[in-house]
């Protein structure tokens, strides 16, 4: 199988626009404080990948943290 | 609305052997497939044994996996098998170019994996590289794999503690030439194929069988080519053919999608009969004894990946849609067992149709892993012809194994109709006893996940009747059902 689009997702802007189109389809948001508490520990996280990607679930930590009802995969504080 | 399937099962006359491998799994480096589905390190919380998760293992084992695939996939074509072996701290690192790029620790290389193969039971198939690899490397791959005391590269697996060599069942020689393994024409990587097999050296006690790269979906010409020009060294022809519901740009959704999906899905999912019969009608020219098999060595579900996730990582979620296709394809694998002599689901976890899904500590099995458990009772079996007279929705493959117990499994493809089947078992004088087992489920989309992984689960299955050589059941619409006669 081969998937082609690799240095697409590594681009910062195009990772922010997938976010943001996904995120529409989403109700249950959490608040702006949470959502910044939460990156704010996926940050300092071994487990981050690119700034952007979670290593242990495979989500857009700023997807991720946006859903009031996610919890973090390894239960770091959220 | 009810429909009515009627079969003829020839009890007597048993055909080919069901090659277990046909049965067989594909693990690539390739989003959290490897790295978290598999292998976590031997410091992690998660329970595990020698850095491998032991649900996951111990998940595997139920299943019987008879063989598995590794590292790549297009993984394989810039993986160089030296960068993971020897102190993990000292293990070279790289970019994953084709999926996601992430760094690739090589934490998980040559040992890791065959510990995994020795843990579960399966017999290992490696993919060698071809596309940025050189021929010396590959060779020297294969003599640490299997070479015994006094070769170098056997000293070289000593040092790394593994004095004893592995046993080498199965290697492939390149992957997807004809695009991400070097974007090669047929007759270029003929000829390339015929040089680096030939260094795919018989070190060990018996011969390594050789796996030559095949085609993508129906480019026939690449097998006319391959057969034409290379059939005589080798003993395997891979083809590649995955099932997509829309087009390679929109995929479709995993779970919520349409009726017409379903259809579309299973439809597709249907081709890979007539890909397996039209590339074995070419190969039956070349090679009409079928010494040469056709390995369906990736097949599987592919859709747009989860919603928040990483598309390099392609994750995808599997519903009862995905047991369909896995019954459906595995009765086409059945059914041409006399060429096709191993397939390997892409992929085993965290992936594309897996079979395993995983978050943290958490994980679950996916409806296509209990397909798989259900029809591990067809591996080396030896195929009953089955002829349908009216198949009413219905998709079916029939085998007997050496005990004498028959194993039937169907498929009801309808969304909403269930079925009335009515099998007549030719032959019969002994078979006294029916049992089933089914997987089914309410709605289309129905799925197991973290907080509910028990939603879709085989159950014993007793709406049945058999009476004067005849089986009757009433099969409920998605569902796939194994029975066992004895």
């Amino acid at each position: 199988m081969s998937c082609k689009k690799c240095p697409e997702l590594r681009n910062k802007r195009v990772v922010k626009e997938i976010i943001q189109e996904q995120l529409v389809l989403e109700s249950d948001l959490a608040s702006d404080t949470v959502f910044a508490s939460r990156l704010a520990i996926c940050a300092s996280c071994e487990h981050l990948i690119d700034r952007h990607t979670c290593a242990i679930c495979g989500c857009y930590v700023e997807f991720r943290a946006r859903l009031a009802y996610k919890r973090c995969p390894l239960k770091k504080g959220w | 609305m009810t429909k009515k399937g009627i079969a003829t099962v020839h009890m007597d006359e048993p055909g080919a052997t069901i090659n277990p491998a046909i049965y067989g799994h594909f693990a690539e480096h390739l989003g959290r497939c490897i790295y978290e589905g598999i292998w976590v390190g031997e410091n992690s919380p998660i329970p595990n044994k020698k850095g491998l998760r032991t649900d996951v293992v111990n998940a595997l084992k139920e299943l019987q996996v008879p063989v598995l695939r590794w590292p790549g996939g297009c993984f394989a074509d810039e993986y160089h098998w030296k960068d993971g072996i020897g102190p993990k701290e000292e293990r070279k690192k790289m970019v994953n170019t084709h999926w996601g790029g992430t760094v690739e620790t090589n934490e998980f290389g040559t040992h890791e994996f065959m510990t995994l193969c020795e843990e579960i039971g399966a017999a290992p198939y490696i993919n060698g590289n071809v596309g940025s690899g050189e021929v010396l490397e590959m060779q020297e791959w294969v003599e640490y794999l299997t070479a015994t005391k006094g070769s170098p590269m056997a000293e070289e697996r000593a040092k790394n503690g593994r004095v004893t060599p592995w046993e080498l069942p199965y290697f492939g020689v390149g992957n997807e030439s004809w695009g991400c393994g070097g974007n090669m024409r047929p007759e270029y990587y003929a000829d390339l194929y015929r040089r680096y097999q030939t260094y795919v050296r018989k070190y060990g006690k018996k011969p390594v069988y050789k796996i030559a790269c095949g085609a993508n979906v129906d480019d026939y010409n690449w097998t006319e080519v391959l057969m034409k020009q290379a059939s005589a060294f080798m003993d395997g022809l891979s083809m590649h053919y995955y099932t997509v519901p829309g087009k390679w740009e929109k995929k479709g959704a995993a779970t919520g999608f349409s009726e017409q999906e379903w259809d579309e899905t299973l439809t597709k999912a249907m081709y890979m009969d007539e890909l397996i019969t039209k590339h074995s009608a070419i190969m039956d020219q070349y090679d009409p004894g079928r010494r040469i098999g056709l390995i369906v060595d990736e097949w599987g579900t592919w859709y747009d990946v989860e919603r928040g996730t990483n598309p390099g990582f392609l994750y995808q979620q599997n519903t009862i849609r995905d047991a369909l296709v896995a019954g459906i394809t595995l009765n086409i694998f059945n059914n041409h067992a006399e060429r096709v002599h191993m397939a390997n689901l892409a992929q085993t976890i965290n992936v594309l149709q897996s079979v395993l899904l995983t978050e943290g500590e958490k994980m679950v099995k996916t409806p296509t892993y209990h397909v798989f458990n259900l029809y591990k009772v067809h591996q080396g079996a030896a195929l009953l012809p089955l002829h349908v007279t009216n198949g009413g929705g219905l998709h079916m493959s029939a085998s007997i194994n050496k005990q004498g117990k028959a194993h039937i499994s169907v498929c009801n493809l309808s969304q909403y109709d269930e079925n009335e089947l009515q099998l007549d078992l030719r032959g019969v004088i002994d078979k006294k006893k029916v049992a089933a087992t089914i997987l089914s489920a309410d709605v289309r989309d129905a799925h197991n996940t973290f907080e509910q992984p028990n939603r879709v689960t085989p159950k014993s299955f007793t709406d049945l009747v058999l009476e004067n050589n005849q089986l009757s059941a009433t099969l409920p619409p998605m569902s796939v059902t194994v029975f066992a006669l004895s």
